[in-house]
C-alpha cells in the first residue's frame, strides 16, 4: 500500500507540468476542443516528432499552445510511453544471438520473422492487417453521431 | 534468495542425474555433461543475480505491444477457426462503433497511477464468424469477438458489456502481465542455459503462445476477472450504456450455454454476478439504439 503510494507520487512528479515541452511519439493524435474523447474535434494536426507545449494540465489532458492558439487539447497518450524492458543479458556467459534475443523487445521485425516460421497464420495476420489498415476508430464526430442516435447521455460533459 | 534456491535445486538435479546415469550403458558419458550443465547454469544464475540482470524490467513499450498484439490476435483466431468478416461490412461498422465508445468511456476513467497510455495505434475490434461463444481483448488493443457470441447477446448494452471487459483486461495491463513473465522468464533461462550443450531457445515463439495461451484458454486469474467486470461496470455508465447489462448476460447463460470459449477462462458467472452485487433488472433500451442492433444482430447470424 505504501509502495503503492510512492509509485503514485513518482508519476505524479515525472507527469510532465504546465509549461514543458513535449514531443509527440505516435500518428493520427486526435486534437479535441475539450479535454474528453468524446465530443468536436479542434482543427490541426500534430504528427509524430512535433514538439508542443503544455500551457494546462487537466487530467490526462493538456491544453496546447500550437495548434490552435492556445483552444486545443491533446491526450497524454500522444507523448507518453511505457519504457522498453531493459534485459540485456551477460556478453561474457551468454552467446551473441542469446544476448541480442534477450534485450529485443517485439519490434516489426520480430513480427515479420515470427510470420515467416509460421506460414499456417497468414489469413488470419491478413485479416489482422485489413483491420489495421482500414478498420480504424471512427472520428469522434461520428462516434458523436453514433451516440446520439442511441441516445447514449453519457458521463459529464 | 530465489536464486540460490534455483542454484541449489540444479545442482542436485544435475548430480543425482549423473549418479542414477552411472548404471545405464553409455549413461555416464551422458551424466558427466548432465553434472557439467547443472554447475554451469548454476554459475550463470549466480552471474545473473550478481550483475542486477535478475531483476530487471521486462516490460515492452507500446509499439512493441502493437506489434506482439498483431501476431497474438492472429495467433487467437486461427486457434477459434471460422472466418474473418472484412471491415468494410457493415456489421464490422457496427461492432467498431460500439467498441470505440466503450473504449473512450473506459479512457476517459483512467486513474493516474495506470501505467499504460492509450494503445498505439487505437483499438482494432475483429469479428469473426464462427460458431463459438467467444471474446477475447489481445494485447495492443485487438479486440477478437465471434457472431456465435454477438448471437448470444440481447441488446447493444450487452455486447457493450462484452467489449467493456475485454477493454478492461487490456487497459489494466492484465493481457500482458503472462506475456512480460513469459519474458522473464524466457531470459532467464537464457542466461541460465548459456554455454551448456546443444539447447534450442525459442524466444518470441514462447512469448506469443504464453499470450495466446492466457487470453484465449486460461483467463488471467479470479482476481483479475472480477476486476475486469467492475470496471466495465463503470464503463458502461460513463458510456451512457447500462451497468446492469453486463450481470443480465452472466447470469441468462450461466446454464448450458456458459460453457467452453467466452465462460470456459473465467470465473463461474454465479460468482461474477455477486461479486457485481446481484442482477437487477435492465433498463429498458431506447427505440433508435434496439433498432440498430437488431439491424446488425441479423446481417451477424452465423453461417453455421
Amino acid at each position: 500500500m505504501i509502495l503503492d503510494g510512492v509509485m503514485l507520487a513518482i508519476l505524479l512528479l515525472a507527469a510532465p507540468a504546465a509549461g514543458d515541452a513535449v514531443t509527440v511519439k505516435r500518428e493520427g493524435a486526435r486534437l479535441m476542443a475539450a479535454p474528453r474523447f468524446y465530443g468536436r474535434t479542434c482543427p490541426g494536426e500534430v504528427r509524430s516528432g512535433a514538439k508542443v507545449r503544455l500551457l494546462e494540465r487537466r487530467k490526462g489532458w493538456a491544453r496546447i499552445s500550437e495548434p490552435g492558439a492556445g483552444k486545443c487539447w491533446l491526450h497524454e497518450s500522444a507523448w507518453s510511453d511505457r519504457a522498453a524492458g531493459e534485459l540485456t543479458g551477460d556478453p561474457s556467459r551468454a552467446s551473441q544471438r542469446d544476448v541480442e534475443l534477450a534485450g529485443r523487445g517485439f519490434s516489426e521485425a520480430e513480427e515479420a520473422r515470427y510470420r515467416g516460421e509460421h506460414r499456417d497464420l497468414d489469413g488470419a495476420f491478413r485479416a489482422v492487417e485489413a483491420h489495421v489498415e482500414r478498420g480504424a476508430e471512427p472520428a469522434p464526430e461520428a462516434i458523436e453521431a453514433f451516440r446520439a442516435e442511441g441516445r447514449l447521455a453519457g458521463g459529464a460533459p | 534468495m530465489s536464486a540460490r534456491l534455483a542454484l541449489g535445486a540444479l545442482l542436485l538435479l544435475g548430480t543425482g542425474c549423473a549418479h542414477l546415469l552411472k548404471n545405464v550403458p553409455g549413461g555416464e558419458v551422458v551424466g558427466r555433461q548432465l553434472d557439467a550443465d547443472a554447475q554451469r547454469m548454476g554459475g550463470n544464475l549466480l552471474g545473473m543475480a550478481a550483475t542486477g540482470e535478475l531483476g530487471k524490467s521486462a516490460s515492452f513499450d507500446m509499439t512493441q505491444e502493437h506489434h506482439l498484439g498483431k501476431t497474438v490476435a492472429a495467433t487467437v483466431i486461427a486457434r477459434i477457426g471460422g472466418t474473418p468478416v472484412a471491415p468494410e461490412h457493415p456489421s464490422s461498422r457496427y461492432l467498431r462503433e460500439v467498441g470505440t465508445t466503450v473504449a473512450w468511456a473506459a479512457a476517459e476513467l483512467r486513474s493516474p497511477e495506470e501505467d499504460r497510455p492509450y494503445p498505439m495505434r487505437g483499438y482494432r475490434f475483429l469479428l469473426v464468424d464462427s460458431t463459438a461463444v467467444n471474446a477475447v481483448g489481445c494485447p495492443g488493443g485487438f479486440v477478437v469477438v465471434t457472431t456465435g457470441l454477438v448471437g448470444q447477446v440481447r441488446s447493444e448494452d450487452e455486447l457493450a458489456a462484452v467489449l467493456a471487459h475485454e477493454i478492461a483486461h487490456v487497459q489494466k495491463g492484465h493481457t500482458m502481465g503472462p506475456v512480460e513473465a513469459a519474458r522473464r522468464q524466457e531470459h532467464l533461462t537464457e542466461g541460465m542455459l548459456a554455454g551448456t550443450s546443444d539447447l534450442v531457445h525459442v524466444f518470441f515463439g514462447k512469448v506469443v503462445t504464453a499470450g495466446a495461451d492466457f487470453v484465449l484458454d486460461r483467463g488471467f486469474g479470479k482476481k483479475n476477472e472480477l476486476a475486469a467486470d467492475a470496471f466495465a461496470a463503470r464503463i458502461l455508465g460513463e458510456a451512457g450504456y447500462d451497468p446492469a447489462a453486463l450481470p443480465a448476460f452472466l447470469s441468462r447463460l450461466q446454464g448450458t450455454a456458459a460453457k467452453g470459449g467466452f465462460f470456459s477462462r473465467h470465473p463461474p458467472a454465479r460468482d461474477r454476478v455477486e461479486a457485481l452485487g446481484g442482477a437487477p433488472a435492465p433498463a429498458p433500451v431506447p427505440a433508435p439504439r434496439e433498432a440498430r442492433f437488431r439491424r446488425s444482430v441479423a446481417a451477424l447470424a452465423p453461417r453455421a
